[in-house]
């Protein structure tokens, strides 16, 4: 019989028993043979748990911590002492499955909080172990600021910690992804480990195994299913190379180019032909607010050029500030579509554009992929308006479902108490 | 295989060196090369070396890795006794073809034989001449590993082979030993000229080799199947009688959709020597569009399969119960379902290039392979 029979075979308790057996057996032979994730374990074997990072056994202790949250608070265990039950939820801001989840969440953190539940969220992830184009789906990074942003802009209640640092407590928890669920008893023993439900569609979700878990812990009954694999983005790991500057060499290697624009080409662009969620920057070597937000539009191209998304800047200059131009774009790495006004006459191409703004003032548009204007402001722009504008208009079947109408809600929402 | 030509011609019986090698007798060539130490070499450097061997090799030709732990040798046993090893890669690191790196974990750029001196503790130096290969012209190489040897007047008493099998075991001649220790010991070389087998160095002339390939993979069909239940059972079961890569990935999933482009100039360099890429997307059933679009924009010619319902974790368990559920996640299975390589997260793919190269069964124009690279 197979490992693999063996393992189906038996009743699903003793599968956690075996489990843990078999864990140690795949820790004495990692020893043994120096095998690791990420490396060819032995022959005649099926897939290994992740040796690296082993997930908290069911019964195990809660692990200590004391990390920042974004209340400008250091929390640790003991805190939650006088709370019944404990969850521990690790999510993240740039995780687009994290942010699926981040309304049942909300509903688990309110359905639970008056039932003797508490809830800490904690933020596995180190910004710096997270490359530009794995966050397309997001305004902001991961780090505790932008976990601060996250949580005023989205009005979360629940307690958001920060791990990034040194990532010590998300090892002990062995978190595989975000989001991973873990759900503590009185005596701070692990009763449930693994997935919120098991659909990250929501309106498709048939069981919800956090729930289930914890009804039956305020039941007094043993947990149905204690462990379940967690779906979703993986932990960005500190010790595993992250390709971060990589990234950055590759950017800063490729080509720059500037061409010039007339009325009609303006007209086109306007007119958005190639139907993606369109960014245009105007700008002007001689506009220093232009100069000094360059920076974030370029980065946000960088964030969202893998999906429907495209960004145009278009220099106002006249055309014997071409060299200038080109300098500048060359200096900041705009690897992207860059143009440059063909004639001097700048109330003639804004007439064509069909907007009107100072000269030496940045103006900024997003339009929509049905041609709408989404979003215009001339000066000063705040970036994460922008951003937020973007991921709201990119539609759901060019990326994934549910993410639209979360940045739709999460946009209309602003305002909300 | 171009190497296996080669060998196959020289077994039939070859002639003396090749006509255009540098003339026995003739002042050592001068150069001035980049090293994977980062430093630029020259002939200057190693004047107070009695004797002065170069070896032409390269990374990918599987008659230089054959050749690597003998070179290492080499120059361990000689370096105190006044003689000197250099290697010099004259391959044209941007025109070889995908295809032909099927015995090798990388290619042939100076980033690539630093990967390879490090993971192989090379310590002689290792030079590159792909840019320009005007080195390999100076000496007249054309097929390597080609080792000349000089004397401390630096005229080439040797050049040709470095043995006479490139099976270690059944070596009876170490040619290039032979002359080392004539030059040191102050007598005649006895056989100063001999053939050479291995692979043909690529000339820069055929620098389009590696565009042409890729304008041939470009053109094949890109297929999307939907896999349910009973699919991905199969899948890992793999009765395909073929190594098996197998990829979980998602088009929102940002470590996917960056290691992509790798997996696939992965599979194109061992697909030939039947390596099979299985691709998983997790995407829900209604992103097929995208996920279609991916495909095809990364030019996926192996298969290529969609999750057929909503329903995630179900299908994930039909794969494999053990399997984690977060993307990425890749597995190499062997013909009888065993996994011999995993990975959550981003690849490292050196490493997976190495368990895909330990893997693979040695053919017969390559024996030893296998054991090359499942040596540590």
């Amino acid at each position: 019989m197979s490992y693999q029979e063996t393992f189906m075979s038996i009743s699903s308790d003793r599968r956690r028993i075996l489990g843990v057996v078999l864990a140690i057996a795949a820790i004495v032979a990692f020893r043994l043979i120096g095998h690791a994730q990420g490396q060819a374990p032995a022959r005649g074997r099926g897939i290994q748990p992740n040796l690296e990072h082993p997930i908290l056994q069911i019964g195990s202790a809660a692990p200590d911590f004391a990390l920042p949250g974004v209340d400008g608070k250091i929390h640790k265990l003991n805190d939650y002492a006088s709370a019944k039950f404990l969850a521990v939820v690790f999510e993240c801001n740039h995780c687009p499955v994290s942010q699926l989840y981040e309304s049942r969440i909300e509903k688990l953190y309110h359905d639970y909080k008056n039932r003797g539940v508490a809830f800490v969220a904690i933020n596995p992830n180190n910004p710096k172990s997270i490359r530009l184009n794995e966050l397309g789906y997001t305004d902001v990074t991961d780090s505790l600021d932008e976990m601060k942003i996250r949580t005023a802009f989205r009005r979360i209640e629940w307690p958001y910690l920060y791990d990034g640092e040194t990532q010590g407590v998300s090892i002990k928890f062995g978190v595989v992804a975000t989001p991973h669920i873990y759900l503590f008893d009185q005596s701070r023993k692990l009763q449930y480990e693994g997935r919120i439900d098991d659909n990250q569609r929501e309106e498709l979700v048939k069981t919800q195994d956090a729930r289930n878990a914890l009804e039956a812990m305020l039941g007094g009954k043993s947990v149905p299913v204690t462990d379940t694999n967690a779906f979703g983005c993986t932990t960005k790991w500190m010790s595993k190379a992250t390709g971060v500057e990589e990234e950055w060499s590759k950017i800063q290697a490729e080509p720059v180019t500037v061409d010039t624009v007339g009325a009609e080409e303006l007209k086109k662009i306007r007119s958005n032909p190639d139907k993606k969620v369109l960014l245009v920057s105007f700008w002007s070597t001689n506009c220093a607010t232009c100069a000094s937000q360059f920076f974030d539009l370029e980065t946000t191209y960088r964030m969202y050029r893998l999906r429907a998304f495209d960004f145009i800047t278009i220099a106002t200059d006249p055309p014997d500030q071409a060299p200038a131009v080109l300098a500048f774009l060359k200096k900041q790495y705009a690897s992207g579509p860059n143009k440059q006004f063909a004639s001097a006459d700048l109330a003639a191409l804004q007439a064509a554009w069909g907007a009107k703004w100072k000269p030496g003032t940045p103006y900024t548009m997003v339009i929509g992929t049905d041609g709408n204007v989404l979003y215009q402001k001339e000066g000063t722009i705040d970036i994460l308006e922008v951003r937020r504008t973007i991921l709201a208009a990119m539609p759901d079947t060019k990326s994934y479902i549910g993410q639209q109408a979360y940045w739709q809600k999460a946009v209309s929402e602003k305002g909300r108490k | 295989m171009r190497w296996l030509s080669i060998l196959l011609v020289c077994v039939a019986g070859c002639g003396g060196g090749s006509s255009r090698s540098l003339a026995i007798g003739s002042p050592a060539p001068d150069f001035s090369l980049r090293g994977v130490d980062g430093k630029t070499h020259s002939l200057a450097e190693y004047a107070s070396s009695h004797v002065l061997a170069v070896v032409f090799t390269c990374n990918h030709c599987p008659a230089s890795q054959l050749y690597e732990s003998r070179l290492r040798k080499l120059d361990e046993d000689y370096r105190n006794k006044g003689a000197t090893l250099i290697a010099v890669n004259s391959e044209p690191a941007d025109a070889i073809p995908l295809g032909e790196l099927a015995y090798s974990d990388v290619g042939d750029s100076l980033a690539d034989m630093k990967a390879r001196a490090s993971q192989r503790h090379l310590e002689y130096p290792y030079l590159y001449d792909g840019e320009t290969q005007a080195l390999a012209s100076k000496f007249g190489v054309e097929t390597m590993p080609h080792i000349f040897v000089f004397d401390e007047q630096r005229k080439l008493r040797y050049e040709g082979r470095i043995d006479d099998n490139s099976n270690e075991s059944l070596v009876k001649t170490r040619d290039a030993r032979n002359a080392v220790d004539a030059i040191l010991a102050g007598s005649r070389v006895a056989v100063e000229r001999t053939s050479v087998s291995g692979c043909t160095l690529r000339p820069t002339s055929q620098s389009a080799a590696r565009k042409e390939e890729l304008a041939k993979i470009e053109s094949e069909p890109v297929a999307l199947q939907m896999a349910d239940e009973a699919t991905l059972k199969k899948l890992r079961a793999n009765p395909t009688g073929k190594l098996t890569l197998v990829n979980f990935w998602a088009t929102w999933c940002g470590p996917c959709v960056t290691e992509f482009p790798e997996l696939e100039t992965t599979y194109r360099m061992y697909r030939l020597r039947g390596l099979d890429f299985v691709s998983i997307s997790s995407n829900d059933p209604e992103e097929k569009p995208q996920v279609i679009e991916f495909l095809q924009k990364n030019h996926a010619t192996g298969s290529n399969f969609q999750f057929a319902t909503p329903n995630t974790f179900e299908l994930q368990a039909a794969f494999d119960p053990a399997m984690p559920a977060a993307v990425p996640f890749t597995v190499l299975i062997a013909p009888n379902g065993d996994v011999l390589f995993q990975q959550l997260g981003e690849l490292e793919f050196l490493k997976l290039r190495r368990a895909i190269l330990a893997n693979l069964p040695d053919d017969k124009a390559h024996p030893g392979q296998q054991a090359y690279w499942s040596a540590q």
